[in-house]
């Protein structure tokens, strides 16, 4: 099953890629709270060269509060992520899909806020 | 805490048997001390600590919403996503693992929960990533059991 929309950016650098996501997903809503920097992480711990890949961890206070009341533990996919990658040909960009890793969860109530933030994300990956 | 921000689904039973997540409770840590003995007792399992986030601040900075004591904690363990990345490229998208150091409705028991990878990892429907979802659901599970340890050593 996909769990992610994604997007390849071309002509655009790896730090541009990430301001414009940043951008886009601030129209939205959501804020930028946690930013892991993978090939760092693996570099420092690993020693091992990796190519520039970002995790962003992005939340959208509202529904991450009405999530949390429908599901104590929607903590276990927040904040939802969009991860940012240099491939071949430009800068892909993904974001979750809360709609399919949220399947596991067996809620109705949660179910129906997982497609509004769906229907955010996508329009956010689409909008690049 | 008014009624509006009770949270669903804290029934004991409902809550150990949570699809996504393997769970513990204890009474007899603080807060504090649940994530102190958290941090610890997956450190020693080979994770580390990758994000640390607090929703109850984050929420009553955002909306003025009382909600009880919820932190959530990022563990990677840098070896595993090294793997997992190099058979998917996109599973940057489900880590960190997350573990949910929460108050319950019961006076003095905290949860600590941590998503279980298997469930996560399912969706992406990769046999290779599945047979390291274990390994990773095995080193989280050896930790969570630690964390009580930790408690009982001081």
């Amino acid at each position: 099953m996909k769990y992610y929309h994604e997007k390849t950016l071309k002509g655009v650098s790896f730090e541009e890629a990430i301001q414009k996501v940043t951008d886009a997903l601030k129209e939205e809503g959501f804020g930028i709270l946690t930013e892991i920097d993978v090939k760092e992480t693996l570099k420092k711990k690993l020693d091992e060269d990796f190519r520039p890949y970002k995790i962003l961890g992005a939340c959208n206070p509202p529904f991450a509060h009405k999530a949390l009341l429908a599901e104590d533990k929607i903590g276990a996919m927040l904040p939802c992520n969009v991860i940012v990658q240099q491939v071949d040909d430009g800068v892909e960009v993904a974001a979750v899909d809360p709609l399919a890793s949220m399947q596991a969860v067996d809620n109705k109530d949660l179910a129906v806020i997982a497609e509004e933030i769906q229907s955010k994300l996508e329009s956010v990956i689409e909008g690049l | 805490m008014s009624d509006k921000n009770k949270i669903a689904k804290e029934n004991y039973k409902e809550s150990m048997e949570t699809s996504y997540c393997i769970s513990k409770r204890f009474g007899s840590m603080t807060f504090q001390e649940a994530i102190d003995y958290s941090k610890k007792a997956f450190e020693n399992n080979g994770f580390e600590v990758v994000m640390h986030f607090d929703l109850q601040n984050h929420i009553k900075k955002k909306l003025d919403e009382d909600i009880r004591r919820y932190t959530l904690l990022g563990m990677c363990n840098a070896a595993l996503a090294i793997d997992a990345l190099s058979v998917e490229n996109k599973v940057g998208i489900m880590l960190p693992c997350n573990i949910i150091i929460q108050e319950t409705g019961e006076e003095g028991v905290l949860e600590v929960a941590v998503t279980d990878p298997l469930a996560a990892l399912e969706i992406a429907d990769n046999g290779k990533l599945k047979s390291l979802g274990k390994r990773a659901k095995d080193q989280l599970q050896k930790a969570l059991n630690e964390v009580e340890h930790q408690n009982n050593k001081l």
